[in-house]
Formats: structure tokens, C-alpha cells, sequence
């Protein structure tokens, strides 16, 4: 009975502080994504248009996530019944848009105008826990080539 | 090339529900997969229950008591207490088990029937008890329970039910929870099975003394002691209500002729 409540209590708060955090960072993404609106991103491999380019040089942004108790629970019930696993979703678009932002805070940083050729990444982090079976997070890398063109 | 910046899809890549709402139906999903669960394992443990051959009960009793069988000390009170369940279980004509005794040193007025026959009574239920006759109705209930193979039937279901959360990767995987305490939750009945093991007690008690004195008095001390039924011992909360108990057992002993006065015996 004490396990139960415990559980509860556990579920409660990690869904209350995940829904929270979920809501910030969203915020945080729209704003900045209006921000860097200006530095183009494409996954075409090649500069598009005939201006010269004058620089060329790899941009990335990377993202580590982990999932909290209350995901990690609905995701287990999840793999019962099989389906979406919604819980996850939510997540995952967040990592996979910060990391993108994050490549091009960085091409903003070096005077880049574009990122073309880009590219997303995933890889699983096995967890120390549960003999390296578990997963301890995922990392979500964007990469592309930052161009400079002339003026 | 121009080039016309715009913004990604905000919604696309989102569920569309609520987490709640996605939690809600998971979790009715699992119960719903659980309780079919539960009512096959629950069908195939009475199966199994009647095939089980003793000899196996006796070694899983063995894996299960083997340290307890070890300490039990023969005391004289012991052999008493022996001598009084062997007499009462004559009175069980097709009875396959070798009953016995073990004293629990616990203060909570409780008592078991576990699996290979042995019939576990605490130090508080002893104390408790002011005559042999009240002692002896409480241990001719848990020969009823052998009989309707209760001391099984919690513990199959228990250990199958672990081992399908284990085969499907929950609950730790952990199948030897045949620890004390797993045993001992596994060893409550339902309602329906006390009162099969109330009444074929009541007829041990009329076979062995003659009358029925004394039979149910214990649960009167039970409820006078702590009309609380919720912090009652599990012994006596997942049993059907005290004074409806009582009253039944009267109205059993009535109808089938059994005489509710007696000379009752000293206790033990």
C-alpha cells in the first residue's frame, strides 16, 4: 500500500514537473525559431543560386534527453498494448527542434548566412544501470555545412 | 534564389490528446488485460488444484519450512496442541494430510493452514483463547481449509501471476517470492471459503466433543477486543464479518442438531 502511494506520488509530481518544463521549452523553441527565422536551413547539398560562396565550414547542435518517471510509466504500460507511444512524441520534437536551433545559434555566431546539406541524427546512450540494457537518453545531433556567401 | 523563411510545423510531429487521456486509457487497457488474466489463472489454479499429488505438496512445503522445520521444539504444550489437532482431524475421514502443529511467535491473534499440512497458530491466539474448545474450533477451521484446498489455491494463483508479470518483463522477475510474507499473503481466502471452512469445523467440533461449546466464542472475544474491523489482523479482515459469523455458525449448529451448551475443557 505504502509502494502504491509512493508510486502515485511519484507519477503525480513528474507529470506535474515534466508538463511544466514541456511548456517553457516550447515557449523557448517558437521564440527562438522566430529569432533565427533569417539563417536558412536546407537539406539540399548544394548552395542553392549563383551568388560564390566565400566560406564553408561544419555547424552542429546536439541535444541529450531523458524521459521522466511519469513518460517512462505510460511508455511501460505502452509496450503491453502496443500503439503510439504518445508520451515520447512530445519529447522527441522538442530534442529534434533544439538541436537544429542550436546548429544554427551557431551559424548566426560565425557569420554564416545558410546551412545547407543538414542532416538528423540519433543515437542511444545504454544506461549505467540494468547492465547497460536500459536507456539512459537519446541524443539527437543536427548537423549541415554553415555557408558564407558573398556580399 | 531567394530564399523565404518560414517556420516549422508546430503541430504535426505532436499527439493531438492529452497525456492524461492517453494515461487513462492505458491504464483501464492493463487493468482490462489484468483481470482477464487474473480470471485464467484463477481458472486454470482450481484445475490444477484437485491434480496436485500430495507427495509434491509435501516437498513444496519442504522448500518452503525447511528452517522451521528444523527449530520446531517438541515442548509439552506442543504435543498438546499435536494431540488435539490429530484428534479433531479423525474426525475427517478421507483426510491425505499429516497435520501439523507449529506455534508462530507473534502476538497478533492469527492462525494458518500452509501448504504439506501444517496448521500455524501464533502466541497471541493462544493467549487469546480461554478454553480448549475455542482453540480447538479455530484449528478445525484450517482443517476445513485443507479440505477445500484453500491453502493452495491463493498461493498457485500468487505464484502464477508473478510468473506472468516476469515472463513479460515486470515485477523484477523476482519468481522466488515464496518468502514468508508472499506466503502468507498468498494465504487469505475469499468469504465463500471461510464459511465452508466455519461449517465443516462446527462438524469436527460436534464429532470430537459431542457439542458444539465454545465454537465461535473466539470470534466474539475478537470482535468485544477491537470492534474496528480495519485494524483487525488479516486473519480476521478478510474473513466475513464477526457477529455475522457467529450467527450463522449458531443458526448451522441449530439446524443440524448440534447442542450449543456444553462442558468445555480447560485451556490448554
Amino acid at each position: 500500500m505504502a509502494d502504491l502511494i509512493g508510486l502515485l506520488i511519484l507519477l503525480l509530481v513528474t507529470y506535474l514537473t515534466g508538463r511544466w518544463f514541456e511548456r517553457k521549452h516550447f515557449a523557448s523553441i517558437r521564440a527562438r525559431e522566430q529569432q533565427l527565422a533569417p539563417v536558412v536551413i536546407t537539406t539540399l547539398r548544394s548552395v542553392p543560386g549563383d551568388r560564390p560562396v566565400v566560406q564553408a565550414a561544419l555547424v552542429t547542435g546536439s541535444v541529450v534527453v531523458s524521459l521522466d518517471y511519469f513518460k517512462r510509466f505510460l511508455a511501460g504500460l505502452r509496450a503491453l498494448i502496443g500503439g503510439r507511444i504518445r508520451a515520447y512524441e512530445p519529447l522527441l520534437d522538442r530534442a529534434r527542434r533544439e538541436a537544429m536551433l542550436r546548429m544554427r545559434e551557431q551559424a548566426r555566431a560565425r557569420g554564416y548566412d545558410m546551412v545547407i546539406n543538414m542532416r538528423l541524427e540519433t543515437s542511444r546512450l545504454a544506461s549505467a544501470a540494468s547492465n547497460g540494457k536500459g536507456t539512459a537518453g537519446v541524443e539527437i545531433l543536427a548537423f549541415g555545412t554553415g555557408i558564407k556567401l558573398a556580399p | 534564389m531567394k530564399a523565404t523563411p518560414r517556420l516549422p510545423d508546430d503541430k504535426v510531429n505532436l499527439p493531438s490528446s492529452h497525456p492524461l487521456s492517453d494515461a487513462a486509457q492505458l491504464i483501464a487497457g492493463v487493468a482490462g488485460i489484468g483481470l482477464v488474466l487474473f480470471a485464467l489463472i484463477a481458472y486454470f489454479v482450481e484445475l490444477a488444484l484437485w491434480l496436485l499429488p500430495h507427495e509434491s505438496e509435501a516437498e513444496l512445503a519442504q522448500t518452503l519450512w525447511p528452517m522451521e522445520a528444523a527449530a520446531t521444539e517438541q515442548d509439552e504444550r506442543q504435543q498438546r496442541l499435536q494431540a488435539l489437532l490429530d484428534a479433531l482431524a479423525e474426525g475427517w475421514e478421507d483426510n491425505p494430510y499429516e497435520l501439523q502443529l507449529r506455534i508462530m511467535d507473534d502476538p497478533q491473534p492469527n492462525a494458518f493452514a500452509a501448504p504439506g499440512g501444517i496448521v500455524l497458530v501464533t502466541e497471541g491466539l493462544l493467549e487469546l483463547s480461554e478454553s480448549e474448545n475455542e482453540l480447538a474450533f479455530v484449528l478445525a477451521h484450517e482443517i476445513g481449509h485443507f479440505r477445500g484446498r484453500d491453502h493452495l489455491r491463493g498461493l498457485g494463483r500468487g505464484v502464477l501471476f508473478q510468473l506472468v508479470l516476469a515472463s513479460i518483463g515486470i515485477g523484477g522477475g523476482d519468481v522466488s517470492l515464496l518468502g514468508k510474507t508472499g506466503l502468507l499473503a498468498g494465504l487469505s481466502f475469499s468469504r465463500e471459503q471461510e464459511r465452508e471452512a466455519d461449517r465443516f469445523g462446527l462438524d469436527l467440533i460436534q464429532r470430537h466433543y459431542g457439542h458444539v461449546a465454545g465454537a465461535g466464542v473466539f470470534f466474539e472475544r475478537l470482535a468485544q477486543d477491537d470492534p474496528i474491523s480495519a485494524r483487525l489482523p488479516s486473519f480476521v479482515s478478510t474473513h466475513p464479518g464477526l457477529e455475522e459469523r457467529v450467527v450463522e455458525l449458531r443458526k448451522l449448529a441449530r439446524k443440524r442438531g448440534y447442542q450449543l451448551e456444553g462442558q468445555e475443557e480447560p485451556k490448554l
